[in-house]
C-alpha cells in the first residue's frame, strides 16, 4: 500500500538545506579548480574579516567614548555607518559565495511559512549581514562597558535593528528583481532615476534663488536631522539615547517604531515571497500581440562593425541586445552616476556641506570619479561568459576562433565603459569646475591603458574560471573566488600605476606628461593583449569542459 | 570509393576512472541517415560531443569529410551543423536575432543571413511571434530553432543529439520533413535517439553502443540478418518464425533487456 510521509519539521528542513549546501561545497572541492577557489576564498575572507574586525573595534571604541563622555547625540552616526554598509555593500560588490536559489525547494511539500523562514535565515549569512552583525556586537560591547545598566535596552534594540537590516536588504533585492524583470517597470524605474537626476540639477538654482532672496531654505540641516531620526538607524540611536538618559518611554517608543519598520518590511517581502511560492515566472517577453498575417518575414540586417570580423561583430551585437534586456546590467551602468551625482551636486552648492570631493585638488576630481566608475564596470570583464549560459556551446560548434569572440566581448565592454565615462564626465562637468583639457586627455588615456590591461587578464580568467550569472537576478551576481582575488590585485596594480603617475604630474605641475606616459604604457600592453587573445583560442579548447559544465547548468 | 563522411579510430574518453567511450571505430558514409543508439549512460552523448568538438577525446582519431578534427577544427565546423544536448541557445534573444547571430558566426554575409533567417522562421513556423524571447518559447519551439540555427549555413553533415525528445507530433513532423529533404539533397545526418520507432523509420544505418563499446554497426538489414543468423545457430525458434525483427528487438537482443520488469517496489501503490 502506498503511504505518504509526514512533512518534516522546520528545524529538520533547515538542517537538510544546510546539509545540501555543505555537500555542494564539499563536492566542489574534488577538482583543482574548486580547491583553488577555496584558497582564494580563505585569503579574501581573511582580508575582509580583518578589515571588518578593525572597523568593528573602531566602532566599539567610538561607542564607548560617546556614551562614557555623554555625547549621546552622536550615537546614531554609528548606526548610520552600519546601515549604509549593510545596504550598499551587496549592491556595489559582487559576491563570490554561491547563492542558493530557494525556488528549487518548491518542488517539495514546503509550507509558505517554512519557505519564508528558510530564505530569511540563509539571507543572514551574506557577507554584509555577517560584517554588520559583527559591528553591532562591537557597538554593543562598547556601550555596555561604558554604561552596563544599558544592557537591558542594547540587546533588543540592536537585535531589532539587525532584523530590520536583513529584511530591508532582502526586500529591496526582491522588489528590484521584480521591477527590473519587466520591460515596462524597468523603463518606469529608469524614468524615475532620470527625473531624480534632473531634479538635482534644478534644485541648485532654486536653492540659490531662495538664499539670494534672504529666505530660509526649507531643507535645513535641522530638518534633515529630524528626518534621519525617523529612519531605522536614527531610531536605533534614539532608543539607546533614551535608555542612557533614563527615559524608558523614549527608548520604548523608538524600539516600537523600529519594530514597526520591521513589520512593514516583513509584509513587503512577504508579498514577493508569496508570489515566488506560487511559482511566479519573471519572463520579460513583450505581451503577445495579435498574430501578424502570414507572409514574408522581414528580418533586420545584422550589424557590421568596421575593422572587425563578422563573428566579433555578431558577438558585439548579441552583448548589446543582452545589455538592453537586463535590468541589473543597466543598473550597474547607473550606479556610478547614482553615487557620484549627489556628491558632485553637493560640491556644486559651494562648500555648504562637508564633501569628500571638496578636499581633492581640482585636477584630480575627474580622474578619481572616473576611476571609481571604471572599477564598477570592470566587474564583468573578468567573467565575460557569465551571461552566456547554454549559448556558450554554440560558440564551440561554430567555425569561430575564441580570439574573435573575445574581441567582440572586449569591444562591448570598451563601449559600455566609454559610454559610462562620458556620462560621468558630463555630470561632473555640469556640476563641478570644468576640468582642463589636458586632465581630460590624461584621464581617457589612463582608462585606455587600464582597459587593455584588464582585457589581457580578464579574457584568460573568463575562460579559466567562468561562473554562470543569472540573468535579471541582482542577488545572483557572483564571480569565482580566484577571479575575485586576481581582479582585485589587477585593479590595485593598475590604479596604483595610474594614480601614481597622476599624483606625480600634479605635484610637479607637469600634467602634459601624463597622457604621453599612459599612451606609452598602453602601447606596451598591446603585445600582451594580443598574446592573451592568441592564447584564448587554444585555452578555450582546453577549458571547454569547464566552461560548458559551469555555464550550461 | 568516396571519402567517408565520418570515421573514428580507437575513439576513447575517460572521466577519471570511468571509461565512458572505449575504442569506438565508426564509419558513416556520405548521404547516410545514421542512427546512433544505446541505453542511458552508454556513451552516445559523449561520442557526439567528441565528434562535434564539444569534448576532447582521451585517445583516438576522428575525421570528418576526410579532415582531421584535431588538426583543423575550424574547417570541420564550417562543414557541419550541430544540435547539442542543451540546444545551445541564447535565451534572451528573439528567434530572428539568434538566427542572425548564427548566420554571422558561420560567416554568411548580412543579406544572405537575413534572407535565410526569414525562410527558416517561416519553415519552422516560428515567424508568428517575432518579439518573443527564446527563453519564453516552448521546448518544441526551442528545438526547432536550434535545428534552424544548425542548418542556416547549409552543412554537409548534421549532428543531432536526441532531436525528437520532448517534441510534439506537429513539431516532430516539421523536423522530419526537413531532415528527409536534406538527405535527398546529399547531406549526411547523424542522430542519437531513444525513440526506436523513429530511428527505424528514418535511418538507413545504425550503430549501437553499450557500456562505452560499439556492439553493432551497419544497415538495418545487416543488423537484422546478423541477429537472425545467430539465433538460428543457437537453435532459437523465434528466428525461424519468418517475422521481420523490429529495431527494438534487435536493440534489446544486443544490449540485454531480459531483466526488464523483474523487480518490484513494495511501497509503491
Amino acid at each position: 500500500m502506498a503511504g505518504v510521509a509526514a512533512e518534516p519539521a522546520l528545524v529538520e528542513q533547515l538542517r537538510l538545506v544546510a546539509g545540501l549546501r555543505w555537500n555542494l561545497f564539499r563536492n566542489g572541492l574534488r577538482t583543482m579548480r574548486g580547491r583553488l577557489e577555496l584558497v582564494s576564498l580563505i585569503i579574501l575572507s581573511t582580508m575582509m574579516g580583518l578589515g571588518a574586525l578593525g572597523a568593528g573595534v573602531g566602532l566599539g571604541v567610538g561607542a564607548f567614548f560617546i556614551v562614557y563622555g555623554g555625547h549621546l547625540r552622536w550615537l546614531s552616526l554609528l548606526f548610520w555607518g552600519v546601515f549604509l554598509m549593510w545596504q550598499l555593500f551587496p549592491l556595489l560588490a559582487a559576491t563570490s559565495s554561491a547563492q542558493f536559489d530557494f525556488k528549487n525547494l518548491l518542488r517539495f511539500p514546503l509550507r509558505y511559512f517554512s519557505f519564508y523562514v528558510l530564505s530569511m535565515i540563509y539571507g543572514m549569512f551574506d557577507s554584509s549581514a555577517l560584517v554588520g552583525s559583527l559591528w553591532l556586537v562591537c557597538i554593543a560591547i562598547g556601550i555596555a562597558v561604558a554604561k552596563p545598566a544599558m544592557l537591558l535596552w542594547i540587546v533588543p534594540v540592536l537585535l531589532v535593528f539587525a532584523i530590520v537590516n536583513v529584511l530591508l536588504t532582502r526586500t529591496v533585492f526582491a522588489w528590484f528583481d521584480r521591477w527590473l524583470a519587466k520591460r515596462r517597470t524597468r523603463e518606469a524605474l529608469l524614468l524615475v532615476f532620470v527625473l531624480a537626476m534632473l531634479s538635482l540639477q534644478f534644485l541648485g538654482p532654486v536653492i540659490g534663488r531662495w538664499e539670494k532672496d534672504g529666505k530660509r531654505i526649507p531643507l535645513q540641516p535641522a530638518i534633515a536631522l529630524q528626518i534621519a531620526r525617523a529612519l531605522p538607524p536614527g531610531l536605533a540611536g534614539d532608543g539607546l539615547i533614551g535608555a542612557a538618559s533614563d527615559s524608558p518611554s523614549r527608548a520604548a517608543t523608538s524600539l516600537l517604531l523600529l519594530s514597526a519598520y520591521g513589520g512593514a518590511l516583513a509584509w513587503l517581502l512577504g508579498i514577493r515571497l508569496r508570489a515566488q511560492y506560487r511559482g511566479e515566472d519573471l519572463g520579460e517577453s513583450a505581451a503577445p500581440a495579435a498574430a501578424p498575417a502570414r507572409g514574408k518575414v522581414s528580418v533586420g540586417q545584422p550589424w557590421r562593425l568596421p575593422f572587425v570580423s563578422a563573428p566579433s561583430s555578431a558577438v558585439f551585437e548579441k552583448e548589446v541586445r543582452y545589455l538592453l534586456r537586463s535590468g541589473p546590467m543597466l543598473l550597474q551602468l547607473a550606479i556610478p552616476l547614482i553615487i557620484l551625482a549627489p556628491l558632485a551636486f553637493s560640491f556644486h552648492q559651494g562648500g555648504k556641506h562637508s564633501n569628500p570631493l571638496q578636499r581633492l585638488p581640482t585636477d584630480l576630481v575627474l580622474p578619481i570619479c572616473m576611476a571609481y566608475a571604471f572599477l564598477i564596470q570592470s566587474n564583468f570583464v573578468f567573467n565575460s561568459f557569465g551571461f552566456d549560459g547554454n549559448g556558450v556551446q554554440f560558440l564551440f560548434v561554430t567555425p569561430v576562433r575564441f580570439r574573435d569572440v573575445l574581441i567582440g566581448k572586449n569591444l562591448y565592454h570598451g563601449m559600455t565603459t566609454l559610454v559610462e565615462m562620458i556620462l560621468v564626465g558630463l555630470v561632473m562637468t555640469m556640476l563641478l569646475p570644468t576640468p582642463r583639457a589636458i586632465v581630460v586627455l590624461a584621464t581617457f588615456t589612463a582608462l585606455l591603458f587600464a582597459s587593455l590591461g584588464n582585457f589581457s587578464v580578464g579574457n584568460l580568467l573568463s575562460l579559466s574560471f567562468p561562473r554562470r550569472m543569472e540573468f535579471g537576478m541582482m542577488r545572483q551576481r557572483r564571480v569565482s573566488g580566484v577571479t575575485m582575488a586576481v581582479s582585485l590585485g589587477m585593479q590595485a596594480v593598475l590604479l596604483g600605476i595610474c594614480g601614481g603617475i597622476l599624483t606625480f604630474c600634479y605635484f610637479f605641475k607637469s600634467f602634459w606628461i601624463a597622457p604621453l606616459l599612459f599612451l606609452a604604457l598602453a602601447g606596451a600592453v598591446v603585445p600582451f593583449y594580443r598574446m592573451s587573445l592568441d592564447r584564448c583560442s587554444k585555452l578555450a579548447l582546453e577549458k571547454r569542459e569547464v566552461l560548458t559544465a559551469e555555464l550550461c547548468r | 570509393m568516396s571519402e567517408p563522411a565520418i570515421t573514428t579510430e580507437g575513439l576513447t574518453r575517460r572521466f577519471g576512472d570511468l571509461v565512458a567511450v572505449e575504442n569506438v571505430n565508426l564509419r558513416v558514409d556520405p548521404g547516410q541517415f545514421f542512427g546512433f543508439l544505446g541505453p542511458n549512460g552508454a556513451g552516445k552523448s559523449t561520442t557526439i560531443k567528441m565528434l562535434t568538438g564539444l569534448l576532447a577525446p582521451s585517445a583516438g582519431r576522428m575525421r570528418i569529410l576526410g579532415i582531421d578534427l584535431d588538426e583543423n577544427t575550424v574547417e570541420v565546423k564550417r562543414q557541419i551543423g550541430v544540435v547539442p544536448e542543451g540546444l545551445a541557445l541564447y535565451g534572451r534573444l528573439t528567434g530572428a536575432e539568434f538566427l542572425t547571430f548564427a548566420g554571422r558566426m558561420y560567416g554568411l554575409d548580412p543579406p544572405t543571413t537575413a534572407q535565410r533567417t526569414g525562410e527558416l522562421l517561416e519553415f519552422m513556423e516560428l515567424a508568428d511571434r517575432p518579439k518573443t524571447l527564446i527563453t519564453d518559447y516552448s521546448h518544441g519551439m526551442q528545438k526547432k530553432l536550434a535545428m534552424a540555427a544548425a542548418v542556416i549555413h547549409g552543412p554537409k553533415i548534421l549532428f543531432l543529439d536526441e532531436p525528437f525528445e520532448g517534441v510534439d507530433a506537429i513539431a516532430s513532423g516539421t523536423i522530419k520533413a526537413m531532415l528527409q529533404r536534406m538527405i535527398t539533397r546529399g547531406a549526411t545526418i547523424f542522430l542519437t535517439s531513444h525513440v526506436l520507432e523513429i530511428v527505424e523509420r528514418l535511418c538507413t544505418h545504425v550503430a549501437i553502443i553499450h557500456k562505452g563499446a560499439l556492439v553493432a554497426q551497419g544497415s538495418l538489414e545487416e543488423l537484422r540478418s546478423g541477429i537472425e543468423a545467430r539465433r538460428a545457430g543457437d537453435g532459437d525458434g523465434s528466428a525461424a518464425a519468418g517475422e521481420k525483427l523490429t529495431l527494438e528487438q534487435i536493440f534489446l537482443d544486443l544490449v540485454g533487456g531480459s531483466r526488464l520488469g523483474t523487480q518490484e517496489l513494495s511501497w509503491l501503490g
